[in-house]
């Protein structure tokens, strides 16, 4: 994603220009569908979580500052919202609990490489967290687990799991701050 | 934890922002989250900030393309369904937006002068390239400066009276021998202004070899064609001050 095109395209979509829109989803939708489709397994549903965020974003548009906010950023934030707005609106009812993937805490290989100064200084800062706050921190993002989902998949006790991540996110913000 | 820090020092509001940006929260928990997210606008502009925070982490994860219909889905959701067929007609025609950029171009220089002179003097090393758009002497009057280094155009003037009915204002370029080509709507659907576009490269070099740029009344949304389809309510050439 070029920040420049994208922030651009964003400002021109608060004006309501669909072609604008037309173009953004080009550019964007297979960045936010991979975000999606991490969090949403059953692709019907990614593909319709893919829609409510384009809704949102059509509509939020005008709430895009690009002095507080990189493109990316905002785009993530409204991708990971609409995915994980979808998935808790069906859990209470879901009766089966979804299969999980075996748990690993290690952090995921292809987070290696980063390119924006954000993403190098989060991941520096995510390297000082333990193995398993940044394991399970990233787990939470990648996947849009809850508690106790984390929890379930990990055999941790739900209150561990809540404090090891509660812990993290606090380094986590010191150390951004720095 | 030792000295205080510029920034909030994280707190307990602080906490559950983060919770509820990474998404762990769930049940009644999370909704208290989203409705204080929605009624405390600290509290929202804190959820914001850790969501952004965050999102980097997403930046190395491999594209994954999705299935072709989508768009369209998506785009009948909100703009209802797609266009039947594009219209091009009288503003599409080359000849005519050729006539309307010569019959314009008289009114150009003086507009320049008359827009920029309340402000500083032009900065000796300004690389910017400018068109003033005006149709006559009531209509809209419209300055637009363009930076080729960073490709940004600004907008400044007036856009004249609100129109009976609703209509977005649309900027065109016109290259040489080209069709128009959209650089974007440049104001809402209540006449506000925006306060620049990007443009892509092609359209840089259009702006950059010397066009004509014009501005067309559209319908809600933009052009649903691609060419402008509504009345030229503005037009002038790219010149170096």
């Amino acid at each position: 994603m070029d920040e420049q095109q994208v922030s651009g395209l964003i400002k021109r979509v608060s004006l309501a220009d669909r072609a604008a829109f037309s173009e953004l989803y080009d550019v964007t939708s297979a960045k936010l569908f991979a975000v999606i489709s991490r969090i949403i397994k059953d692709s019907d549903e990614a593909q319709d979580a893919l829609q409510d965020c384009y809704v949102n974003l059509w509509r939020r548009a005008k709430s895009f500052d690009e002095t507080r906010a990189r493109a990316a950023g905002w785009l993530v934030m409204i991708a990971r919202n609409a995915a994980i707005d979808r998935l808790r609106r069906r859990k209470p009812t879901t009766a089966l609990a979804p299969m999980h993937e075996p748990v690993d805490d290690s952090p995921s290989p292809e987070l290696s490489a980063a390119n924006s100064d954000e993403a190098r200084r989060l991941h520096a800062c995510l390297g000082e967290l333990t193995e398993a706050e940044n394991g399970l921190v990233q787990r939470a993002f990648f996947g849009g687990d809850s508690y106790s989902e984390v929890a379930e998949a990990s055999g941790r006790p739900l209150g561990t799991v809540k404090s090891v991540i509660r812990r993290a996110l606090m380094k986590l913000r010191r150390c951004l701050d720095q | 934890m030792s000295k205080p820090k510029q920034t909030q020092p994280p707190d307990g509001d602080d906490l559950l922002a983060a919770e509820l940006a990474l998404g762990v929260l769930e049940g009644d928990m999370r909704d208290a989250a989203l409705a204080r997210r929605e009624a405390e606008p600290e509290f929202g502009a804190r959820v914001e900030a850790w969501s952004l925070r965050l999102a980097p982490l997403a930046e190395t994860l491999p594209a994954k393309t999705p299935p072709g219909e989508l768009k369209a889905r998506i785009e009948a959701a909100l703009f209802g369904p797609p266009v039947a067929e594009p219209r091009r007609g009288l503003w599409a025609s080359l000849a005519f937006w050729r006539g309307a950029a010569a019959a314009f171009a008289a009114s150009t220089a003086a507009a320049v002068f008359l827009l920029l002179a309340p402000g500083d003097q032009s900065p000796p090393a300004d690389t910017g390239l400018y068109a003033a758009l005006q149709a006559d002497a009531s209509g809209p009057s419209v300055l637009i400066r363009f930076d080729p280094q960073t490709r940004r155009i600004q907008i400044a003037g007036l856009l004249g009276d609100p129109a009976a009915e609703p209509v977005q204002p649309e900027l065109w370029v016109i290259a040489p021998g080209e069709a128009p080509r959209s650089l974007g709507l440049i104001a809402d659907v209540d006449g506000a202004l925006t306060d620049g576009l990007e443009v892509d490269e092609a359209a840089s070099a259009a702006i950059a070899r010397g066009a004509t740029l014009a501005i067309s009344l559209e319908p809600p949304g933009g052009s649903p064609t691609g060419a402008p389809t509504g009345p030229v309510i503005a037009a002038g050439e790219v010149r170096t001050l």
